[in-house]
């Protein structure tokens, strides 16, 4: 509500920037940095958070990291979700201020609305809306051969062909940033990220190619290197040793370039 | 309540990882299960970390906590839903995964478990349903719940520490008022939700959606929340939404509203009395509105206070009840509130001297000649009040006894017909035993004590005469008739 307000406040429309993915890819952790780098001015970047509310996932993604922990899982309930407000721009004079609203949804919640729509119903309102897309794809299990990351980009690009699109032959125009993440895990993703997603998400680039205009890969990685437990219940424990970013802000700079067209 | 069993399908939803899939989803249901159920199963259930934490758990030491949750399905189905974790979360994100099961029956099942989504509950414990399944197959069976006689009972609870008489009166007015409401409790969600779900009349619960020890949240938007969250982001959570925060913890007792309903639950619950308020409110009542609850509520207030209730209000409770008409289990709580107040008449009139009882009279012969129920009804009342006024003298008992004797046009209501053949005889034979005391009286008593008849009973011939105009062919008045020479009625 207070995010809503602040945004009318403004006299702009917000720009609503949705990131999607599968449950346990990265979207939380992946939003959190980048909000992050974004506050601290990273490149040529400068964004302010809208409210102390905003400020809550970046900082629940650092401190956990900075323990060397992952932070917790994002619940499926939807007022769980955080909700970030931000006016970004680049740092230069007469830069055009981006009021960008981007929500940190649950991917189950993603996962269930993509099987069953009108399961969720804000995720499809907020899609509708959203002036451009993330969408992160585990580069680590893709590399490892699972199908599973394919498969289920390939549902989600398919339900927002769905939703976006209202004409048979008219293709999809919003941009939409294909993130591979924890591109740490099979680092070649980095040297050619549209080359990777050819070999090990095959389905996906075919999507993209027959339906979307505006669409584009990226390899991202948070974390430098990765320790392993178990807990009391024989579960493997991924512990980040620590973090290095790389790769976090060029999704966002080239949806922002699309934006500004 | 009678052992039963429920047909019901079931889905689990939990989180495990799949090759098709992780995280939280319903990884397993019953055929039966249509595709709008589930989708609104996946949206209510509760996900990562949604099980609260009672006051007394530390996160290193988490107690062995459930929740639950109610609520009905588009289809018009009725679901009910047992969670609690599962072990440690399998990505390792930490926290504990939550595991619920689903249950989805008929909503015309409903009255075999008295209403009480906590009965199916206490069954799928009994039926194991704590025990989770990681790996279940695919294809759930569908399930014969078994109620059992213990999970039908309910079970004592004390709400007080917890939630003060102003607050559940409080609650229950919400709830009763179609209102959302969200309860900041510490601990013990389930039983307190039971205990504030009794209040509401049986035929009404299928439509109080509920969840008790999940944290609350929007998307599940049931009427009732009973959990343990942050007071002000719950609160920041509604802001401009239609609902309730009520926060027991914290802050004064509110006003309670008053009703004759609200009163009625509030005596039970204020003496503990969770199982007898459960057998009241749990019958199909026919009219659970506004009046009808208020009308209920009298009802049994009546019966609750009968014993302090003075005689003539108790004789005007009878003859209401008499007059009201037969409708459903209502006129079942009317009858009993009449054989309530019949009872403690009894015991007043037993002790009841004729001059006392006399007053009483004329509203005990109208109950009398009212119909066949109000005889059976009376009758006792009647033989303790005559046998006072013979105690005063028999004559003013067939004085008396005359009113009754007047033969009437009854109009048998209900199961109360069938006992028409019965009351006939109670009436003759209360008849009997006072004109027979009269009889043995006037064969005994001096020509003095015949002419000096005692109050307003002018002579014995005329008293007699009467009767005999009422009574033309009883034996016992012409006992009489001869010893005092009255005319022949024929």
């Amino acid at each position: 509500m207070a995010l809503i307000q602040e945004a009318l406040a403004q006299d702009r429309d917000p720009c609503i920037i949705t990131v999607i993915g599968d449950s346990n890819v990265g979207k939380t952790v992946y939003l959190g940095m980048l909000l992050d780098m974004l506050s601290k001015r990273a490149e040529d970047f400068e964004a302010v958070p809208k409210g102390a509310y905003s400020v809550n996932l970046q900082h629940n993604v650092i401190s956990y990291l900075s323990a060397r922990q992952f932070p917790p899982k994002t619940a499926m309930e939807v007022d769980e979700w955080h909700w970030t407000y931000y006016q970004a721009s680049r740092r230069k004079r007469g830069a055009r201020i981006y009021d960008l609203v981007m929500p940190d949804m649950a991917g189950e919640a993603i996962a269930a609305e993509v099987a069953a729509p009108q399961t969720f119903t804000v995720i499809r309102s907020l899609l509708e809306k959203s002036a451009g897309t993330m969408l992160l794809v585990d580069a680590g299990l893709a590399g490892a051969g699972s199908p599973q990351p394919d498969f289920f980009a390939l549902k989600l690009m398919s339900y927002l062909d769905g939703v976006l699109v209202t004409k048979r032959e008219q293709r999809m125009g919003t941009p939409v940033a294909i993130i591979l993440s924890k591109a740490d895990y099979s680092p070649e993703c980095f040297d050619d990220p549209r080359g990777f997603a050819k070999t090990n998400l095959n389905r996906l680039c075919n999507m993209c190619e027959a339906r979307f205009e505006s669409y584009e890969f990226f390899a991202t990685s948070v974390v430098g290197a990765l320790g392993y437990g178990t807990d009391e219940s024989e579960n493997v424990i991924p512990y980040p040793l620590h973090v290095a970013p790389r790769g976090i802000l060029e999704p966002f700079e080239w949806i922002l370039s699309k934006l500004g067209r | 309540m009678s052992e039963t069993t429920l047909a019901c399908d079931q889905a689990i939803f939990t989180s495990i990882r799949t090759p098709t899939g992780d995280g939280y989803r319903i990884i397993a249901a019953s055929k039966g299960l249509r595709p709008e159920e589930k989708q609104t199963i996946t949206r209510s259930s509760p996900s990562h970390d949604a099980l609260c934490r009672s006051a007394v758990e530390t996160p290193d030491k988490p107690a062995n906590v459930l929740g639950t949750a109610f609520y009905p399905l588009p289809s018009g189905r009725l679901c009910v839903a047992l969670s609690c974790n599962a072990g440690a979360e399998h990505t390792g994100r930490g926290g504990q995964r939550v595991y619920t099961h689903n249950l989805v029956f008929d909503k015309n099942d409903f009255p075999a478990c008295s209403y009480n989504p906590f009965i199916v509950l206490r069954a799928m414990a009994e039926a194991g349903m704590l025990a989770p399944q990681l790996k279940p197959a695919p294809v759930l069976p569908e399930l014969q719940l078994a109620i059992t006689e213990s999970a039908g009972k309910v079970a004592t609870m004390t709400l007080k520490s917890a939630l003060g008489p102003g607050w559940r009166s409080y609650v229950l007015h919400a709830l009763l008022d179609e209102q959302t409401v969200i309860v900041n409790i510490d601990d013990d969600w389930l039983g307190i939700a039971e205990a504030l779900l009794i209040g509401v009349p049986g035929p009404l619960r299928a439509g109080v959606s509920f969840s008790a020890g999940l944290r609350f949240s929007v998307g599940r938007c049931h009427r009732l929340s009973l959990s343990r969250d942050d007071p002000n982001a719950t609160r920041s959570r509604i802001t401009g939404r239609a609902m309730q925060y009520v926060d027991p913890t914290g802050g004064n007792e509110p006003k309670a509203p008053t009703s004759a309903w609200l009163s009625f639950v509030e005596r039970h619950w204020s003496s503990d009395d969770i199982a007898g308020l459960a057998r009241r409110t749990s019958r199909p009542f026919t009219d659970v509105g506004p009046m009808g609850r208020d009308s209920l509520g009298r009802l049994y207030n009546e019966i609750d206070t009968a014993y302090q209730t003075d005689t003539a209000k108790l004789l005007s409770v009878i003859a209401a009840h008499l007059n009201e008409p037969e409708i459903g289990v209502e006129t079942d709580i009317a009858a009993e509130l009449a054989v309530k107040a019949q009872y403690v008449l009894v015991g007043r009139f037993t002790a009841m001297s004729w001059q006392q009882a006399s007053q009483y009279w004329q509203t005990i012969c109208t109950i009398w000649q009212k119909s066949e129920e109000g005889r059976l009804l009376a009758q006792p009342i009647v033989e303790h009040a005559l046998r006072a006024a013979t105690n005063e003298h028999p004559i003013v008992a067939a004085e008396a006894a005359l009113k009754l004797a007047t033969p009437q046009a009854h109009v048998g209501r209900g199961s109360m017909a069938a006992s028409r053949t019965t009351t006939r005889i109670v009436h003759t034979n209360v008849i009997e035993n006072v004109l027979t005391r009269m009889a043995d009286w006037a064969e005994n008593a001096t020509s003095a004590e015949l002419e000096r008849l005692p109050y307003s009973a002018s002579s014995l011939d005329d008293l007699v005469s009467r009767w005999l105009a009422a009574r033309p062919k009883c034996p016992v008045l012409e006992r009489i008739r001869k010893r005092c020479g009255a005319p022949t009625v024929s």
